[in-house]
């Protein structure tokens, strides 16, 4: 009898393990891996929050270049106009008074009406001049601000790859953590999938930054379309100058 | 205008006359700042001023009347006049007097000589790094990128010339405005550096992850 319920105790802890193995979960055999084992699953939610913070940090700070720049452009632009206009009108008092001269100095109808060819030779090579120019302005403008546009959406772009990377890396240590995987293993698993991540950003900056050789095709226009108005506006001038003198005999 | 007025516009006008000679300006300036109607008492008053200061240099008291002057202020003989005259009295008490007279006198001067100088000196120490009072700054640009981008504080103004009823003055005149106008709008060509603006921050994004940290 002894012998016989002695066997069934054993039976019956033996049976109790092999259903504690079944039934417990995988992780508690994965919560005995040694410390160092252990310690990157560990310490991992405390890493991915300083790394979050830093993502979050400096795409902020992009954002402030950004707006910055925005800001800077506009100031600069409105400047620049303002000057522009202040010379406009500095121009046309001085040739006003240049014209006024001239007047008191035409002593013959010829020479008065020459006068008045002058005047009106001159304005309307400035405003020939003006609306060109305006024009070239306007395109410039425009496609530095197009090349911006373009730039900050590929630049949005970079960084959502680069955070959905981030994420999907992340979640892969919270699975392979939870299935006991080893804790290297997941680590380096998760650094690898970090640096293919930080290369790909870096592949995409660094075609980024080739945005800005689109800008020179702009200045080459400009430059052209301002070079173009100017001889024009000088030949102007000179025949301008050239008709007067005869008038004047000077 | 009665003599009052008169005495009082005349003295007023020496006084500032005296106070431009004083400041260092030449006298034939001064007097060519005035009606000629007080030309008179200006050259009196400046003769007088450079007879005295003529004057001045070969004026050379008594000696008594130094060493009266000297006992009154010091109250007492030992003193550098009546030291070299003192006569069975022996040379090193001459000496110690004399040290211990100067050493007197230096203290009396130099402490509060010397505490000003600390003062000055601890208090200037503290002023560095912190700004004068009513002097700004320059403010600085927003970014490193306007900073080194031309264009924006200098200003070009065209010397334009003047109206003179000449063919060639005129057409000049307005290339020149024309040449001014086209050197503000060139500027343009340096907003296209903005666009890289955000480099240094989109690089840095990149180096967000640290592998060294995992």
């Amino acid at each position: 009898m002894k012998m016989n319920s002695r066997k069934t105790a054993y039976s019956l802890v033996l049976g109790a393990v092999m259903a504690a193995n079944a039934i417990l979960p995988v992780t508690v055999f994965a919560q005995e891996q040694t410390p160092a084992q252990k310690g990157f699953c560990s310490r991992f939610p405390e890493f991915v929050q300083r790394l979050d913070q830093r993502i979050a940090d400096r795409q902020a700070r992009i954002e402030t270049r950004r707006t910055e720049r925005l800001q800077n452009l506009e100031n600069r632009r409105n400047a620049r106009d303002t000057r522009r206009t202040e010379a406009q009108e500095r121009r046309q008092e001085n040739f006003a008074e240049h014209i006024a001269k001239l007047e008191a100095r035409a002593a013959t109808d010829a020479q008065k009406q020459a006068v008045v060819n002058f005047r009106a030779a001159v304005e309307t090579a400035i405003a020939v001049r003006k609306t060109a120019l305006n024009a070239a302005v306007k395109t410039f403008r425009d496609g530095v601000d197009q090349t911006i546009a373009q730039r900050k959406t590929a630049v949005d772009t970079a960084i959502n790859a680069f955070k959905n990377a981030r994420q999907a890396a992340v979640d892969k240590v919270e699975t392979d953590c939870a299935s006991g995987i080893n804790s290297e293993t997941v680590r380096e698993t998760f650094r690898a999938d970090m640096k293919t991540a930080r290369e790909k950003f870096i592949s995409d900056r660094q075609a980024i930054e080739k945005f800005y050789a689109s800008i020179q095709p702009l200045i080459d226009v400009r430059r052209q379309a301002f070079d173009k108005s100017h001889q024009e506006f000088r030949a102007a001038m000179e025949k301008a100058r050239a008709d007067l003198k005869a008038a004047f005999g000077a | 205008m009665n003599a009052g007025i008169i005495n009082e516009k005349l003295e007023k006008v020496l006084t500032e006359a005296f106070e431009f000679y004083e400041q260092g300006k030449p006298v034939t300036e001064i007097l060519n700042l005035y009606p000629n109607y007080y030309r008179k008492e200006l050259d009196g008053m400046f003769q007088s001023i450079q007879t005295l200061a003529a004057a001045k240099t070969g004026l050379v008291p008594p000696k008594k009347l130094l060493v009266k002057i000297v006992e009154s202020v010091t109250n007492t003989e030992k003193n550098r006049y009546l030291h070299k005259e003192a006569k069975g009295r022996p040379f090193v008490d001459i000496i110690k007097h004399q040290i211990s007279n100067f050493m007197t006198w230096n203290w009396k001067v130099a402490m509060p000589i010397g505490v000003v100088a600390v003062l000055v000196a601890v208090i200037s120490y503290s002023q560095i790094g912190t700004k004068a009072p009513g002097v700004t700054e320059k403010p600085k640009p927003n970014s490193i990128v306007e900073e080194s981008l031309p264009g924006v504080a200098e200003e070009k103004q065209a010397v334009l010339p003047p109206a003179t009823g000449n063919v060639e003055d005129a057409v000049d005149a307005v290339l020149a405005m024309i040449e001014n106008e086209q050197s503000i709008l060139d500027e343009d060509e340096s907003d296209a550096a903005l666009v890289m603006a955000d480099s240094q921050a989109i690089s840095d994004f990149g180096q967000s992850y640290n592998e060294n940290e995992f």
